[in-house]
């Protein structure tokens, strides 16, 4: 029946479509069945009680930026892992040798090693340590 | 009778499908909820919800009434599209992945499989992809919201999540290694050769990337112990600070959800998923018929279950991390952990095939 | 098969054309995102189903992230500065322009010399992760060691970037 592997998407799709139609929904629905009085200070910025201070959008530690920027790299990384542990068993078959993949894989996983060991001797891990470098 | 062609059966049990499956994760949704009210009670000696309904079996009923009833509050100070946006975008990527989920054995009808909403061959890089969306429901929600509290809150979260989820990725591969596929059908089948014997934790080998599985799969639900983004004691509420009325539920439905598919996708990788802990020496008893196709479910929704209770477990006896404890756990321990776990993996496929 | 690539491709195309025109920063990073989905969706269109959903991955799930990332920690009025009036032909637009005809005319001629995409018409996808797999690690080993090599180098420029340097320390 399914000739063309698009069909298998088909269902994805849907449920796409259907979760986002249910979550809108439930952000309409309450929306209307809800009664509104507004008030200023109701519909002020949370602050405790008090009046709010200043912008909410401050300035941050540029660490949050550093783990997104690291993220980014190391997802990369493992993106390249998934298609070599899919066909790790059937690797030595094409390749002929036993340990082929296995090695390839302590090569490529060892310039990850590296990269994470810098990160880590840089203090960049480091959330405390404000004598490190990585303090800003 | 009318007659249906094929594409429109196939039409027509996908939304079936998916209609049944979201109605029951979202009673399911609920009643997680309850039930980690009843159990939190009981470990800390009291006795949880009981006054609605018999047990306080209608407390969720009564829950969702009033949020619904509840007035739908927009500060003057959000920013609009995006407030609302961010509540609808965490709760869809969070019923979006459980369509890639086998409930139960492979039973097809008319070429339609009955217990998978979609199978896609690589269903597991799905998942991965949905939650790695489901960030921006986080992230938007503080930056919206335009309160210290909310993005603080959703900062920590998003830096939180993005950390964890390398190492929740990278615990997956060991699995992938022994299935030889990312299609959450063929790592199933790839355990269930002889019961709980060739389950991925015990036969497969997987005990520690099962653990580096959990550790990251709480961070990524912010659950506790790692739920800092919403600590009480210093954040209020965390990234939904602003949100009332469904808005706010959506946010909690979307935890729970979460945890929910969590739950789903741990049973499926570690624990054998529909299979039978017996593997085959309990097929002759129910050779055919009801049972025997009903039996995967029963397998599956108990090993969630299980997995559920243990999510409750955990929350009632550890003290919430610090925020350099949990980075450095993530980054300095569960990541090279993870890496490790995949050459010896590797090292014992390739000595053992 | 026709449909689906329509519907990708019109996603494709009015994200990122949303994201160039859109004048609030982090609308565009949303559109950007959305840009992204559609060309991962044009990507299993043509039968890449690894490099499909890796693109969500990737781009959706990291590249937009840190660029969200970044819009939430710069201050308020910071952002706002970023929201000017745009003139026709500023500097911008025009090496912008300069540019995207450069990639357009090397795209063009490329397609021009290789035969027509066949849409793939198998019941399995052209490019699965088995596929690729076989590919990266048996025809292209040299090169995906090369790619640990630069990542592992961009790791070291971003942290040597972003840490401060030793007189500006002191």
């Amino acid at each position: 029946m399914q000739t063309h592997y698009i069909w298998q998407y088909i269902p994805l799709v849907l449920q796409i479509l259907v979760a986002l139609a249910m979550a809108g929904g439930m952000v309409a629905a309450s929306f209307f069945i809800g009664k509104h009085k507004r008030t200023k200070v109701k519909l002020g910025a949370y602050e405790c009680g008090m009046d709010p201070v200043g912008d909410a959008r401050g300035r941050f530690s540029v660490k949050f930026y550093m783990v997104a920027m690291l993220f980014i790299l190391f997802d990369v990384e493992a993106v390249f892992i998934m298609p070599w542990a899919v066909i790790y068993r059937q690797l030595h078959t094409i390749t002929g040798q036993r340990l082929f993949g296995f090695w390839e894989m302590v090569v490529y996983l060892g310039f990850v090693a590296v990269g994470l060991f810098y990160v880590w001797k840089k203090g960049i891990l480091d959330w405390t340590n404000t004598s490190s470098r990585g303090d800003l | 009778m009318i007659h249906l062609s094929a594409f429109q059966i196939f039409l027509l049990l996908t939304v079936l499908k998916i209609a049944v499956v979201l109605v029951i994760t979202l009673t399911a949704v609920a009643y997680t909820v309850l039930l980690e009210r009843k159990v939190l009670g009981r470990m800390q000696n009291r006795w949880g919800p009981s006054r609605v309904g018999p047990f306080g079996l209608l407390q969720p009923l009564a829950d969702g009434i009033k949020l619904f009833l509840k007035e739908d509050l927009m500060p003057l100070a959000v920013e609009r599209p995006l407030f609302v946006a961010a509540p609808v975008i965490a709760l869809a990527c969070a019923l979006i992945s459980i369509s890639m989920v086998p409930f139960g054995a492979e039973t097809t009808y008319q070429g339609v499989d009955l217990f998978q909403i979609a199978n896609i061959n690589v269903g597991l890089l799905i998942i991965l992809g949905v939650t790695s969306i489901g960030v921006y429901g986080i992230a938007l929600s503080g930056w919206s919201s335009n309160n210290k509290y909310s993005l603080f809150g959703s900062l920590r979260s998003t830096a939180q999540v993005i950390s964890y989820e390398l190492a929740l990725g990278l615990s997956l591969v060991g699995v992938i290694l022994r299935a030889g596929s990312l299609s959450l059908r063929d790592i199933v089948n790839s355990q269930s050769a002889h019961g709980a014997r060739s389950w991925n934790i015990f036969g497969g080998l997987q005990i520690v990337g099962f653990f580096i599985y959990l550790m990251a799969a709480y961070a990524e639900t912010n659950r506790s112990p790692f739920d800092l983004p919403e600590a009480e004691s210093e954040l209020v509420a965390g990234y939904h600070t602003e949100y009332s009325s469904m808005k706010f539920a959506m946010f909690f439905m979307a935890e729970y959800a979460n945890m929910i598919t969590v739950a789903c996708v741990a049973t499926l990788l570690f624990f054998g998923g529909a299979s039978s802990p017996f593997g085959h020496l309990t097929d002759h008893l129910f050779a055919t018929g009801f049972i025997h196709a009903v039996l995967p479910i029963f397998w599956f929704v108990f090993k969630v279950f299980s997995f559920i209770l243990l999510y409750i477990w955990v929350r009632a006896t550890l003290p919430r991390f610090r925020y350099d404890q949990l980075m450095g756990f993530g980054w300095k321990f569960l990541l090279p952990l993870a890496m490790v776990n995949i050459l010896a993996t590797a090292l014992v496929l390739a000595f053992r095939s | 098969m026709s449909l689906f690539f329509l519907i990708t491709a019109a996603i494709a195309i009015g994200g990122t054309l949303a994201a160039m025109t859109r004048r609030n920063p982090i609308h565009c990073i949303l559109s950007l995102a959305l840009g992204l989905v559609g060309v991962a969706g044009v990507y299993l269109a043509l039968g890449a189903q690894f490099v499909g959903f890796t693109q969500i991955l990737v781009y959706v799930g990291a590249v937009a992230i840190l660029a969200t990332f970044a819009l939430m920690m710069t201050q308020g009025h910071i952002v706002s500065a970023l929201i000017e009036p745009r003139r026709a032909f500023s500097r911008s637009s025009v090496s912008g322009f300069v540019t995207a005809a450069g990639v357009f005319s090397v795209l063009g001629w490329a397609a021009q010399s290789y035969r027509p995409l066949t849409p793939s018409t198998q019941q399995a996808p052209a490019a699965g992760a088995k596929e690729v797999g076989v590919a990266l690690m048996h025809t292209y080993v040299l090169p995906l060691e090369v790619i640990g090599v630069l990542l592992t180098a961009a790791l070291i420029g971003a942290v040597v970037i972003a840490l401060p340097s030793e007189e500006e320390r002191s």
